[in-house]
């Protein structure tokens, strides 16, 4: 891992800007996604995980900060020849396996459409190729090509959804909640096909999700948001294990396992934002308590994390 | 224990214009006081019609429910007429829906909207219901009261919300309730302390809950027992402990070895369960599961199979148990967890044949 | 089931113990007949009784109004006083008692004898001795005319407005949005009088009229639908693919709102023809020698007493083709609304 494949500088993204009713959806956050690996992003629904992924992907312009991909501003005045680059860079795979995928179309439009914009296929049959190929690549087969996506399970929608990002050969995919829809035996499916990609094509991903022990299982280092800030940010295992800010403790110890006896003995612990009790003027920022470890907090939080880790 | 409610034999079909869908095929299972069965399975298996069964809230046309009985306190819901379900309805049987924010009428104050079922069912006056509305409030720990019965359902956070939709459920003290993923729209925060409520007010006013769900980890959490459904049918019951610690059907080995635990690593792939659920309306041959298994015999493809007994809880539907049947190895996260029931018997026994 | 004793076990073959390949492909395939939106909505539509004959008549009115006329030797303005206010007669049901169609008026009284009238005049004459029946039919192609220019229009103005305000949003949006609702604000009839100050009482007036503000209620739906549509899945996918404005439109917003327009042209069509038949009835719309079903209402309006046919044809007309406009509407309503799919 060392290659930065992305690089988001402070990045905001305010909702009704100067209007009483004003969101601070995200509100700048800044981290890096290395190539290759898979960064989770687990929060409550409203936190701004979602808006983050749209922000990247430039669905929304952002307010204020930088996203660097491969070194090049996302935002910023761009000619189409430069946007159509991207977006054959980077893709997104959506949550809703129903809404995702248009009703009028057939799967071999759908699949298409990233062949059909870009022009990556020269001939009918070149492009049906494609399509045959990419169908099988997400297990299913060429006989769904002309069918209507309402006749197909949210599972299979979901791969139908993988499919039509793949069609234009991304580096990089902003998965949005690709799972939290769909049924536990239909979920493993998804995320194992997502880590076959990955190993086939060399694919990033930033996997955003509240389902949190899929997203310890998929990715390689997570971050947590809460209320439009990055308040942890750390490799799977260490954030699982040692988990140091407060609403990361809370977070974790609300997951319900699928084992009994363990569930017995769970214990919830509440969030309070309170404990922080931070004074006016404190500086409260992402520090790096251990290597590649990172949490929100303040200068005394710093000493005190960093003394009892 | 008495049986509270004893369903036989349940069958439900949609008419729609391609044929009949049987979206539930014979589905056997019973409640008994104060207890929390858990209905396991993914969408379309069943298991949310079954309940809408149990309320008769299955519209008709299309739906209707083509055999069976369902057996409350001794009447059979099926055969009883509309006006007497009604006054079941909400007291002595309610139900939580998964969706908060669709399930509150948004132009109603919170506090008539608890009232309600308290005015109709036990008969109150407004000023009893009022008070006994802000007493539910309070006890399924919505902070002042008083004052949130006059605000409307806007007003209050999809958590709130689902507190609410409890209060409103548990108004009359039911004798069951009926819970169909109220925690799915939740976070996991939220998710906790609404199953934390659950388990606490169940123990308060004794009530029995169906609890459907897709989480296993849920299941794990809330039940006593689970029942397990697939295509229609439900086809492996037993108490929390045998279905997450001895389970038998490959469909819930399955089920059990997809979801990661926390120390799964990155390595091991997960077991997905392949391909995808059967479409009822043309249910497979046998064994519906069987097309999907990693387990299944020739006989699945011919042969429906019959239930086996494991132990006076549990039970399976699955050739596998047959004597003739290869012993198979369920998959490795699955035997990890495995553990000697002390209620099994020695064999499994045929408990009941195919009808 | 061979046996039904546990002790004795099933008499099964062994060999059907044997363990089977995976075959999970085969559940991924999908059994049901591949059906696309419309055959689906046909399907539907078929079954819907009332939509078939709200079909079927608007068939046989249109095929008479546009056929009708040519049908007798007589045309819509040719008079022949001696041949005024006769009642309608059929050749071959004049001799059928309790249809009207013999050539009697309501007290029994043969006027073409009376008229020594050889002629059969199928709907009777007006007044003026013209022939009712090429006038009524006359009268139902210009009803038509007025439905089919209202959808027209709706297709042409209110589905460009609606689409431009709906998919560009913010303040073109909030502009064209106010610009509608000063059109709605003004009444039609205002609308229609002032055109006939300007202009003249007739066809074109009507025609400006509905132009001027015929469109607003579909430019809403459209706006409508595009405003939820934009934010689907699918929408947000195609726009991370770099896909264009115009392919956006036409690819994915425009095909999802069809099933409401057509609906919503389905619902104008009945409406538009009734306030032509209004203004025409009130005597601002078609000018005489023209004729519509609303200036025949009221022609026959004036000897209702005496001469019901003038007045009892062109409303059952009318009616009837409001009506099925509005049968065939509701049942397409059924017939392509999403929720109703399974």
């Amino acid at each position: 891992m060392a290659e930065k494949l992305l690089e988001i500088k402070n990045l905001k993204q305010y909702f009704n800007e100067g209007k009483p009713n004003m969101v601070k959806a995200v509100d700048g956050i800044s981290f890096d996604i290395f190539r290759g690996e898979t960064l989770g992003l687990v929060g409550e629904s409203g936190c701004g995980k979602s808006t983050t992924g749209r922000t990247i992907i430039r669905l929304y312009d952002a307010t204020d900060g930088q996203v660097l991909f491969d070194g090049k501003d996302v935002h910023g005045k761009k000619s189409k020849a430069d946007m159509k680059q991207f977006n054959r860079k980077m893709q997104m795979i959506f949550q809703d396996p129903y809404a995702s995928l248009n009703p009028r179309l057939k799967v071999a439009d759908i699949i298409a459409e990233g062949i059909d914009i870009h022009g990556l296929a020269k001939t009918k049959k070149e492009r049906m190729d494609k399509v045959y190929s990419l169908l099988e690549t997400v297990g299913l087969n060429r006989e769904h090509a002309n069918r209507y996506p309402h006749e197909f399970s949210g599972g299979q929608r979901q791969r139908l959804g993988i499919a039509r990002a793949l069609a234009v050969e991304p580096d990089f995919i902003i998965a949005d909640e690709p799972i939290s829809a769909l049924d536990v035996s239909i979920q493993a499916q998804v995320v194992n096909l997502m880590q076959k990609l990955q190993k086939e094509k060399g694919l990033t991903y930033l996997f955003i999700a509240h389902d949190l022990s899929m997203v310890k299982y998929i990715s390689d280092r997570i971050g947590v948001m809460y209320f439009g800030k990055l308040v942890e940010l750390a490799p799977s295992d260490v954030l699982y294990k040692k988990p140091l800010h407060p609403y990361t403790q809370s977070l974790l110890s609300a997951i319900p396992l699928p084992d009994p006896d363990y569930e017995r003995s769970r214990t919830r612990k509440a969030y309070d934002p309170a404990v922080h009790n931070y004074a006016d003027g404190e500086q409260v920022e992402m520090r790096e308590v251990a290597p590649g470890h990172f949490v929100y907090c303040s200068e005394k939080e710093y000493k005190q994390y960093k003394a009892n880790y | 224990m008495k049986k509270l409610l004893d369903v036989q034999n349940l069958h439900v079909s949609f008419d729609t214009h391609a044929g009949e869908v049987k979206a539930v095929r014979g589905v056997n299972f019973h409640l008994d006081k104060g207890e929390t069965l858990a209905i396991v399975g993914e969408s379309g298996s069943g298991k949310s019609v079954t309940t809408k069964a149990l309320m008769r809230l299955i519209p008709n046309p299309p739906g209707r429910i083509k055999e069976g009985k369902m057996l409350f306190e001794g009447r059979d819901l099926v055969k009883i007429s509309e006006k007497e379900m009604e006054k079941l309805r909400g007291k002595d049987i309610s139900m939580i829906f998964q969706d908060p924010m669709t399930s509150l009428n948004p132009t109603m104050t919170v506090g008539k909207q608890v009232m309600e079922p308290l005015i109709k069912h036990q008969k109150m006056n407004k000023e009893a219901a009022r008070k006994r509305a802000v007493e539910l409030l309070a006890l399924v720990g919505l902070p002042n009261p008083e004052a949130r019965i006059k605000q409307y359902p806007h007003q209050f956070s999809g958590g709130q919300r689902q507190r609410v939709v409890i209060a409103i459920a548990l108004a009359c003290n039911p004798k069951i309730l009926i819970a169909d993923e109220p925690t799915t729209a939740l976070d996991v925060t939220i998710q906790a302390q609404i199953l934390e409520l659950m388990k606490e007010l169940q123990k308060k006013i004794e009530t029995s809950i169906i609890f459907i769900t897709h989480d296993l980890g849920v299941v794990a959490n809330v039940a006593d027992r689970v029942a397990v459904m697939y295509g229609g049918q439900i086809v492996e019951t037993g108490t929390v402990d045998e279905i997450f610690y001895d389970p038998r059907h490959p469909y819930t080995w399955g089920l059990l070895s997809s979801m990661p635990s926390l120390d799964t690593d990155e390595e091991t792939e997960l077991q997905a369960i392949p391909g995808t659920p059967p479409d009822l309306l043309n249910p497979p041959k046998g064994d519906a599961f069987a097309l999907r298994s990693n387990y299944a015999l020739k006989i699945d493809l011919e042969q429906e199979p019959p239930v086996y007994q494991v132990s006076p809880t549990h039970f399976v539907k699955s050739w596998l148990l047959h004597p003739d049947a290869p012993a198979f190895e369920p998959p490795v996260n699955v035997q990890q967890n495995l553990r000697p029931m002390p209620n099994n018997f020695d064999k499994p026994a045929l408990f009941e044949e195919v009808r | 089931m061979n046996v039904e004793n546990p002790d004795k076990k099933i008499q099964l073959q062994k060999d059907l113990f044997q363990p089977v390949d995976k075959r999970a492909s085969q559940s991924e395939k999908i059994s049901r007949p591949s059906l696309n939106f419309w055959q689906d909505a046909w399907l539907r539509l078929k079954g819907n009784k009332g939509a078939i004959v709200g079909l079927i008549l608007i068939t046989i009115i249109t095929f008479m109004a546009i056929f009708g006329p040519s049908m007798n030797k007589y045309t819509y303005k040719q008079q022949n006083i001696s041949h005024a206010k006769l009642p309608p007669k059929i050749a071959a049901l004049e001799n059928v008692d309790w249809l009207p169609f013999d050539g009697k008026d309501k007290d029994g009284f043969d006027m073409y004898e009376a008229k020594n009238v050889k002629e059969y005049y199928w709907f009777g004459t007006d007044d003026l001795g013209r022939d009712l029946w090429t006038r009524t039919w006359y009268g139902t192609r210009i009803s038509i005319y007025i439905g089919v220019l209202a959808a027209v229009i709706d297709f042409l103005i209110g589905i460009a407005y609606g689409g431009v305000s709906g998919f560009y949003g913010g303040r073109v949006d909030n502009v064209m949005q106010r610009i509608i609702e000063i059109l709605m604000g003004i009444p039609h009839l205002i609308v229609v009088i002032l055109f006939i100050l300007v202009f003249e009482p007739g066809i074109f007036s009507i025609t400006m009229a509905m132009v001027i503000t015929g469109w607003v209620n579909m430019a809403r739906i459209v706006r409508g639908q595009f405003l939820k549509l934009k934010t689907q899945e699918f929408v947000l996918a195609s726009r991370t693919l770099g896909a264009s404005g115009s392919r956006l439109i036409w690819k994915h917003l425009m095909p999802n709102v069809m099933g409401p327009i057509i609906v919503t042209t389905m619902f104008t069509i009945p409406s538009a023809i009734f306030t032509e038949a209004f203004l025409s009835f009130i005597g601002l719309g078609i000018r005489p020698p023209e004729a519509s079903l609303g200036s025949l209402v009221n022609d026959g309006f004036k000897s209702l007493q005496m001469y019901p046919h003038m007045l009892i044809i062109p409303s059952v007309i009318i009616s009837l083709l409001i009506l099925s406009f509005n049968l065939l509407a509701d049942g397409l309503r059924d017939a392509l609304d999403p929720k109703m799919r399974k």
